[in-house]
């Protein structure tokens, strides 16, 4: 390897659950995270986003899920080959994660600040009043107003804003150098999700913290990723920066994606019908063979129901799972077929 | 029956819930609001604005505590049992979400037939008819009639809720976030498919939404409620581009936008919703306003017209300064 590694690097990670691993949930997954940036995992319900999430932490119940890969590496360690004492030491200090809703990650019948300082102590040793102290900083970092009267706090005494920034805290206390957040926005109204939104790239400016931040939101994506990656039925299907991404997608489904999504654009006219992506996402036991957007793909060509699709590099830094990747030309083309 | 009388009107509906505590949670504050024949208004606010309440009480589901609900000019309170079942039939509902909605027990078929039977509307082989034809309308293969709302996707399953609340051929559809549990790819055929029907059978739609995305596609005329009021109305196009209320500013600032190269410089709302049992006095926006003044602080600001066809609930409504917090 001549370049220096990548801070997380993921080989065809593969997670399969039930007999044997017979369900396989998520497929042949591959990309690279550097350090300091967010890569958003973009994708449907079921699409595997979240198992890739947790496996990458190491979460799944023992015995409960298959995981494998070639490489699944975080900072120069082998994940795969670590045992569960030291994943478990890892969690918190390395990589920490926050979930779509606090209140089932919080404990109701503990202060606020017990459960922060428990968080630290569990990896660092302090003494009580040290990490009082690093609690109150934290609880300032992510702007609870009058902190050091909220550390007494329950969690439901707090609104759904104020418990997501205490999850942020409770993750970020022992100064992680990747945050996964899985769909941490999605239950938040938009004028708090916005100011959650502010909160983690500002943080992570600060901190200089990796993350993988899980959404099936579009508008977050744009928001807030460096890089993005597209999951579907299971599997990735492209890769690349946030512009590469939105800009010139390369795979039948983001581009389906993107142009299915209502927006708003202020001063622009809204066009009157949304192009829908027909049909319905495959389960896992019914993926079709070949490519798994096959039957739903507008692109499809007869050598597409044949085989699975290998990526494909469209520009540098830009790989598509697609054998009939979309070019400008071809785009153009078909969007005047659905003009007529 | 003239074209211009509303085919709903609610007229400075209050609605309180008693916490059980002492306290009262205020859902919704003198709200008045009229849907013409075939026109679409959505309800557009965050959660606990109280627009499901307002819903409800549209739907005489719930009752007013004060105020009033006219459907085709008619009182609902004034109606006897059997007058509001026969209401009823013109007014029907879809709900957010299908699998909670529908009964497990029941095959797709049984579930749009039933609104016919409840209503004997037609002959036993004309209610057959009608149930495969609004499947078909609502995009469902026949061979799905015989199946359980578990054997469906989401998305067909919403369909289906879409079908049943279509049976008894109603003049206005209350929708309260069909779509916000769909996927998006889904999101767009239901969408499609709502507006489509819309304009076939002539329906008035009431859309209840927190998706400023989806409501700038399907609706004529929006509402923007905040804590039990609505703070602003008007056209769609012309309360998006131009909002005169700093709220529906904010909120229209905050929506994610799914253009990298336009990222926001900030978060634009500070602070959270302060809670419906202890309203802040005055303009229950003002602690978060950016431009409140002393007099929000001690008087609810009505909510007036502006220009024609424009509604707004903002002491500083028509001031420049206004203008200049709204986005470009």
């Amino acid at each position: 390897m001549t370049a220096q590694q990548p801070f997380l690097s993921l080989r065809n990670l593969s997670v399969g659950f039930g007999p044997q691993g017979a369900i396989r949930a998520v497929r042949d997954v591959s990309f690279d995270l550097e350090a300091g940036k967010t890569l958003c995992l973009v994708g449907e319900s079921g699409s595997g986003k979240s198992v890739t999430a947790t496996s990458i932490m190491g979460l799944h119940k023992p015995g409960s899920a298959v995981v494998t890969a070639d490489r699944l590496r975080l900072d120069g360690r082998d994940l795969l080959s670590c045992d569960e004492a030291q994943l478990s030491g890892l969690r918190g200090s390395l990589m920490a994660m926050i979930f779509q809703d606090p209140m089932s990650s919080l404990n109701p019948a503990l202060t606020i600040g017990f459960q922060l300082r428990e968080a630290l102590q569990l990896h660092e040793k302090v003494s009580r009043k040290a990490a009082d102290a690093r609690v109150l900083e934290i609880l300032q970092w992510v702007r609870i107003p009058d902190a050091a009267r909220r550390m007494n706090a329950y969690p439901h005494q707090l609104s759904g804003g104020m418990r997501q920034r205490i999850m942020i805290a409770m993750a970020l206390i022992c100064r992680p150098r990747l945050l996964i957040a899985d769909e941490p926005t999605t239950a938040l109204d938009v004028t708090v999700q916005a100011q959650i939104l502010w909160l983690l790239s500002e943080l992570q400016r600060e901190f200089g913290t990796a993350i993988i931040f899980i959404t099936h939101d579009l508008g977050v994506v744009a928001e807030i990723a460096d890089d993005v990656a597209v999951m579907y039925a299971g599997t990735l299907v492209e890769r690349g920066s946030v512009h590469d991404i939105f800009e010139r997608p390369s795979h039948g489904y983001t581009a389906g994606l993107l142009r299915a999504t209502a927006e708003f654009v202020p001063g622009e006219e809204s066009l009157g019908r949304l192009e829908e992506i027909p049909g319905n996402v495959p389960s896992f036991s019914m993926l079709p063979k070949g490519c798994s957007f096959v039957d739903r793909c507008r692109f499809a060509a007869p050598s597409c129901h044949e085989r699975t699709p290998d990526w494909r590099q469209v520009a540098e830094g830009h790989d598509t799972r697609c054998d009939q990747p979309i070019d400008d030309a071809r785009a153009a083309s078909a969007l005047r077929e659905t003009m007529i | 029956m003239t074209d211009t009388s509303p085919l709903l009107a609610a007229e400075n509906l209050v609605r309180h819930f008693p916490t059980g505590k002492g306290q009262i949670v205020h859902a919704v504050n003198d709200v008045s609001l009229s849907i013409a024949p075939g026109e679409t208004l959505a309800l557009v606010g965050e959660s606990g604005c109280g627009k499901s309440t307002l819903g409800r009480m549209i739907m005489a589901l719930d009752r007013p505590d004060k105020g009033s609900v006219r459907l085709l000019g008619k009182d609902l309170a004034r109606m006897g049992r059997r007058e509001l079942h026969s209401a009823r039939r013109s007014v029907q509902m879809i709900f957010q979400d299908p699998s909670a909605s529908l009964d497990p027990r029941w095959s797709a078929e049984a579930i749009v037939r039933e609104p016919l039977d409840n209503y004997r509307i037609g002959t036993p082989a004309e209610r057959r008819d009608r149930v495969l034809y609004l499947l078909e309308k609502v995009g469902l293969r026949p061979d799905q009639a015989k199946r359980f709302p578990h054997e469906l996707s989401g998305g067909q399953r919403q369909r289906l809720g879409i079908a049943r609340a279509l049976a008894t051929r109603p003049r206005l559809i209350v929708a309260d976030e069909p779509v916000s549990a769909l996927d998006v790819s889904i999101r767009a055929q239901v969408i499609n498919l709502l507006c489509d029907l819309r304009d076939e059978m002539e329906l008035s739609l009431l859309f209840i939404s927190h998706d400023i995305g989806v409501v700038s596609h399907i609706s004529d005329r929006i509402a923007v409620m905040y804590l039990g009021r609505i703070v602003e109305e008007g056209e769609t196009a012309t309360v998006l581009n131009a909002p005169q209320h700093p709220y529906t500013a904010g909120l229209l600032e905050s929506v994610p936008r799914p253009r990298p190269s336009q990222r926001r410089q900030r978060a634009p709302l500070e602070g959270d919703p302060p809670s419906p049992i202890t309203l802040p006095s005055g303009c229950a926006f003002r602690p978060r306003c950016p431009i409140a003044v002393d007099l929000c602080s001690h008087s609810v600001p009505p909510l007036a017209a502006t220009v024609p066809g424009r509604r707004t609930a903002c002491h500083r409504a028509g001031e420049t300064t206004l203008q200049e917090t709204s986005h470009v």
